[in-house]
């Protein structure tokens, strides 16, 4: 039973959103702050700074990924750029913003 | 929800409201203007669909026109004709010729042509020119393809069909009756079919029509392409006389001749075709009368005495022999008219001569008798 259960399980496939989350994982990997609503009220405020910094185009990427969580070949063929250019900086976004996060010392 | 997802969610939440429309904003622009990509690709596609559709109509219609042109296998008919199951590859058009004398067809005379001359005055009957070589009359053919057999006789008809792709041939349509494959006679191939028939009793033409002939293709039955021969040949049966004249009388003076003709047309072959007497004088035709079936009387006048004339019964008929519709002469003869005048017991001695002169016409007066010197061809 046990074994057939296995067999015909449906596959959970995570959504979009989980695994955008997922990406952000590793700017909020080690957060500082203790007090949770702190924590948000912080790292928002360096978000918006940070996005506030970036190109239209920068900003548009990261939004429609994080905010809307448009899978990334949809944010590829809105901006007529491929997959891989998508994924490569969204990367480097995720890297800069922990990198203004470490800046204020809200994460580690 | 983990704790770490709720924190970045709040974050993400958090964003400034202008980033968001602002992203949002860019987001409508480009996706409207995807669709609108979209939709301009949808019609350059529906663009080349049409010429392609154009072009492969008029490959179609060019292909439609050249296919028959360049010889499909579609099986055209080609005609028909008709041989005797006796002689399987002699055409029986030739039937009839052989039997006719085509010279003086029945000229059956009462009166003969010597008896006429009697009393002539010595004149040479030979005229230069034959009366024939002078008398042309209209005769209105048709093209049609004709064939002659003998009445009930059993003759086959031949179906010509152009087969390149070899299609079973399914059946005809002959005189409004079906013919299927397995009335076909033995010898029938994929391009000849063989139908025996009998010739009806009655003389005259048969015609027979064929209206449409069937071939299997595959699991289909489809129409032979009929426009590749004629569809109707005529079979004739002849008649077993022909038109014939005769003279019953005659008379003949010094200037004139008076004939009795009587013209015989038991099947009224000459029908609407000229009838005629002519007279020639051997160099040209001098006058000419109409003629009808039966009797008739004839009087030729204003003749040269001690003349030699021909003259000829014309017409045209058609007895469905194998000579089609052609010009006959019925009846031939020469005749001469009287003369005024006869010499005779002449006694010529060393420095005279004595005869006797009679009158042998009604007309003519001897007003003087002169000598003739044929050396110096002077008169006396």
């Amino acid at each position: 039973m046990d074994k057939y259960r296995k067999i015909h399980a449906q596959k959970r496939v995570p959504s979009e959103l989980t695994v955008s989350l997922d990406e952000l994982e590793e700017c909020v990997a080690s957060v500082a702050i203790e007090d949770e609503n702190e924590a948000v009220t912080r790292i928002s405020k360096v978000l918006n700074t940070f996005l506030l910094g970036l190109s239209r185009r920068d900003r548009f990427i990261f939004v429609c990924r994080y905010y809307y969580a448009d899978p990334v070949k949809s944010i590829a063929k809105m901006l007529d750029i491929s997959d891989k250019t998508v994924y490569r900086e969204l990367s480097k976004l995720r890297a800069d913003l922990r990198e203004a996060l470490l800046k204020e010392g809200i994460v580690i | 929800m983990r704790k770490k997802d709720k924190l970045k969610l709040d974050v993400v939440s958090n964003i400034d409201e202008k980033i968001i429309d602002e992203a949002t904003d860019m987001k409508i622009s480009l996706s409207q203007r995807i669709n609108a990509a979209a939709k301009k690709a949808r019609k350059r596609l529906f663009a080349i669909g049409g010429t392609a559709a154009s072009f492969i109509l008029i490959v179609s219609v060019f292909l439609a026109i050249l296919i028959p042109l360049m010889g499909s296998d579609i099986p055209v008919y080609q005609g028909m004709t008709v041989r005797k199951e006796a002689t399987a590859s002699s055409n029986v058009k030739e039937y009839g010729y052989s039997n006719i004398d085509f010279t003086f067809l029945s000229a059956s005379n009462d009166i003969k042509p010597d008896s006429i001359k009697d009393g002539h005055d010595g004149h040479d009957d030979k005229l230069e020119k034959d009366i024939q070589d002078m008398v042309s009359i209209d005769i209105v053919t048709d093209d049609e393809v004709k064939y002659y057999v003998t009445p009930n006789e059993t003759f086959i008809i031949e179906i010509h069909i152009s087969n390149p792709g070899n299609y079973e041939i399914q059946s005809f349509t002959l005189n409004g009756k079906k013919y299927a494959n397995y009335m076909f006679k033995e010898g029938s191939t994929m391009e000849v079919l063989l139908l025996e028939v009998t010739a009806p009793e009655t003389a005259g033409y048969a015609s027979y029509t064929i209206d449409a002939i069937k071939y299997i293709d595959g699991t289909e039955i489809k129409d032979v392409d009929m426009s590749g021969g004629n569809k109707s040949i005529q079979v004739g049966i002849a008649y077993p006389t022909e038109p014939s004249a005769t003279v019953t009388s005659q008379s003949i003076s010094t200037t004139s001749i008076d004939l009795s003709i009587c013209v015989s047309d038991p099947y009224s072959l000459i029908g609407d075709n000229e009838l005629s007497v002519y007279l020639s004088d051997g160099e040209k035709i001098v006058d000419s009368k109409p003629l009808t079936v039966g009797d008739n009387r004839v009087t030729f006048d204003g003749l040269i005495m001690s003349k030699t004339y021909e003259y000829s019964v014309v017409t045209a008929f058609d007895r469905v022999d194998g000579q089609d519709l052609h010009e006959a002469w019925l009846l031939t003869n020469t005749i001469t008219t009287a003369g005024a005048f006869g010499i005779s017991n002449a006694v010529p001695t060393q420095d005279a001569i004595s005869f006797e002169v009679y009158k042998t016409g009604e007309i003519g007066t001897i007003t003087s008798i002169s000598l003739y010197d044929a050396e110096t061809n002077r008169s006396e």
